[in-house]
């Protein structure tokens, strides 16, 4: 990373002072709000994922928002958080490439405020209540900068209602090996079978070492989660994915998982358009996709094949209640 | 492909000599030899924005392609010679911040665009005259990414603008021109990336030729070579340019797509 972009007004929070002093060889540009850098029209995400700069700002409001609808790892109470928007990762399924025209990384310090939004959000619920926090983003890849997981674990810690998930590919798992776990966290990664990795995640660490990752966890005592979503089609992907389950179950636990989920490769018909148009050779994008109902994905026979196919495999492994599918939502 | 924006004929020369362009008359000074252009604007925003249309109108108006404005510039306390890209223009009230995506080996510094020649030097910044009118128009016919504004040091607080002659500025563009080679080369990798994805499928115009498609018929065939041409199955695309009508065409090559194997390499 060689910019750091900061709003002028957090220059003197301790998280922004922290991260600028950490970094004195690249450049550091104040400026007024992130907007002026991010998400601008005329920018082109295929070309600044190559370098992507941070972008340090505050978060004024929204800090947290409820779960989209059949995203859930059982409880009922679902809600998500973005200190972070966008991810070192370059999978090519990823929405983000979609949703955002600036491959840049928003890194909102103000923590303090997502920390009072969910214990309002707790106040006003009962039972349960489930944090997503890598849904724009990934929790745990850039921690080194971040400090996000050491700032929020504790924090849950002292919350037991809250069941915070962390979503990575990352096996950048130190800051969890250096403590105490916590019940109510859930390392959550995902997976694609290797064959497809290697053709559409890319800069993401492979999968043994992200499978030896999940094994430590698991034995440092943490929740794990396992995310089989998207799952993508191709020629043998039942060969695949049944070789990337018997790899995993291998070599963790079964008793350590907390929740499996299962979903089809999907993204709503507008971001598929601009993926389309970033990537517009990509075999991915020629696969059998069907627009339906504004969501671009298999066709309803073959998604439920492919999500058929992974229950079964799985449920010879953990318990047919832990595992979630997630749907494309139909009206 | 390449197209500089300049305000003085003398930071013109030293670009000009090196790319070898020929110039054109026209309402602003123009040079040009194959994809590679350049205007000279005269001095100020506003000439500079002009110009900067004009010469995307007199090149073929491409869009996507590198934009670099070149010129001196003055410094609070930078050494006379060093180069800059500018990461941050500012004009007023107005701010731009141009991506800095494949050139973060170039030095990089603020840059503030004035109206009159500065001498003060409050910010620790450069300054110049035209680089926000450049910037705001060019950013309209590229992608941010590829518009650029490259600054070499021409006079700060020790040494007056007054002293800065024709010959000089000639002579201090001429010394970074290695320097600005790779920005331009940079801009340029960015932007054949982008020609990539703009590329029509292969075949395609070999269809449009043989048949009449309607316009719906032309997007779908186009993008169904397009998804051929993804998947590896471009050889036997080719058997379908002996269909009789242009829907069969269609057909044959959705049921090529249904029927071959997915694979994502």
């Amino acid at each position: 990373m060689n910019t750091i972009y900061f709003e002028q007004h957090i220059r003197n929070h301790p998280r922004v002072q922290t991260i600028l002093e950490r970094s004195p060889s690249t450049i550091h540009i104040p400026i007024k709000r992130y907007s002026e850098i991010f998400n601008r029209s005329k920018q082109n995400f295929r070309l600044q994922k190559k370098n992507p700069s941070l972008i340090l700002a505050q978060k004024f409001e929204h800090h947290i928002l409820p779960a989209p609808q059949g995203y859930s790892i059982g409880g009922n109470e679902n809600f998500y958080f973005s200190h972070i928007l966008n991810c070192p990762y370059d999978c090519r399924y990823c929405f983000l490439q979609g949703m955002y025209r600036s491959a840049h990384y928003v890194l909102f310090v103000n923590y303090e405020d997502f920390q009072s939004a969910i214990l309002n959000t707790l106040d006003a619920t009962t039972g349960d209540v489930y944090f997503f926090s890598g849904y724009d983003g990934d929790s745990l890849a850039l921690e080194s900068i971040t400090g996000f997981a050491a700032e929020f674990i504790p924090f849950f810690e002292k919350h037991p209602r809250g069941w915070l998930e962390l979503r990575t590919k990352s096996a950048s798992i130190a800051p969890l090996l250096t403590r105490e776990p916590i019940r109510n966290c859930i390392v959550a990664l995902s997976f694609v079978p290797e064959t497809i990795g290697r053709a559409l995640d890319h800069k993401v660490p492979p999968l043994d070492q992200r499978i030896r990752a999940a094994r430590k966890l698991v034995e440092r005592g943490w929740c794990l989660g396992l995310r089989f979503d998207p799952m993508i089609y191709c020629e043998n992907f039942r060969e695949a994915y049944r070789d990337l389950i018997l790899n995993i179950f291998s070599k963790i636990n079964t008793k350590a998982v907390h929740s499996v989920s299962v979903g089809a490769f999907r993204m709503p018909r507008d971001y598929f358009h601009r993926v389309e148009k970033l990537y517009p050779y990509e075999p991915l994008f020629a696969s059998p996709l069907v627009d339906r109902q504004g969501m671009v994905s298999y066709e309803s026979a073959l998604e439920k094949e492919m999500r058929q196919f992974l229950q079964t495999e799985l449920t010879q492994h953990v318990p047919e209640n832990v595992i979630f599918p997630c749907e494309i939502a139909t009206a | 492909m390449i197209r500089f924006v300049v305000a003085l004929p003398s930071e013109a020369r030293p670009i000009v000599e090196r790319y070898r362009l020929k110039h054109q008359e026209g309402a602003w000074p123009v040079y040009i030899r194959d994809d590679v252009a350049l205007v000279v604007s005269g001095v100020g925003k506003t000439a500079a924005a002009a110009a900067t249309g004009f010469l995307h109108s007199r090149a073929g108006e491409q869009r996507d392609v590198p934009w670099i404005n070149v010129g001196i510039a003055g410094h609070q306390n930078s050494s006379i010679g060093s180069a800059f890209v500018a990461h941050t223009i500012r004009s007023g009230e107005k701010c731009f911040y141009p991506p800095r995506i494949g050139i973060t080996q170039l030095k990089a510094a603020p840059l503030v665009t004035v109206n009159q020649v500065e001498e003060s030097f409050q910010d620790s910044a450069l300054y110049d005259m035209e680089a926000a009118g450049f910037y705001e128009t060019a950013i309209r016919l590229a992608t941010a990414e590829l518009v650029q504004c490259f600054k070499v040091v021409s006079d700060n607080r020790q040494t007056a603008w007054t002293t800065v002659s024709a010959a000089h500025a000639k002579h201090l563009i001429t010394e970074s021109l290695d320097t600005l080679d790779n920005l331009v080369n940079s801009l340029q990798d960015l932007a054949i990336e982008i020609r990539a994805t703009q590329s029509k499928p292969f075949l395609l115009q070999e269809f449009l030729n043989k048949w009449r498609f309607t316009t719906s018929e032309a997007r779908r065939l186009e993008q169904l070579l397009r998804h051929s041409e993804a998947r590896n199955l471009t050889a036997t695309v080719q058997d379908h340019l002996s269909a009789t009508r242009p829907c069969d065409v269609l057909t044959k090559l959705e049921a090529q797509l249904r029927e071959a194997p997915v694979r994502l390499t």
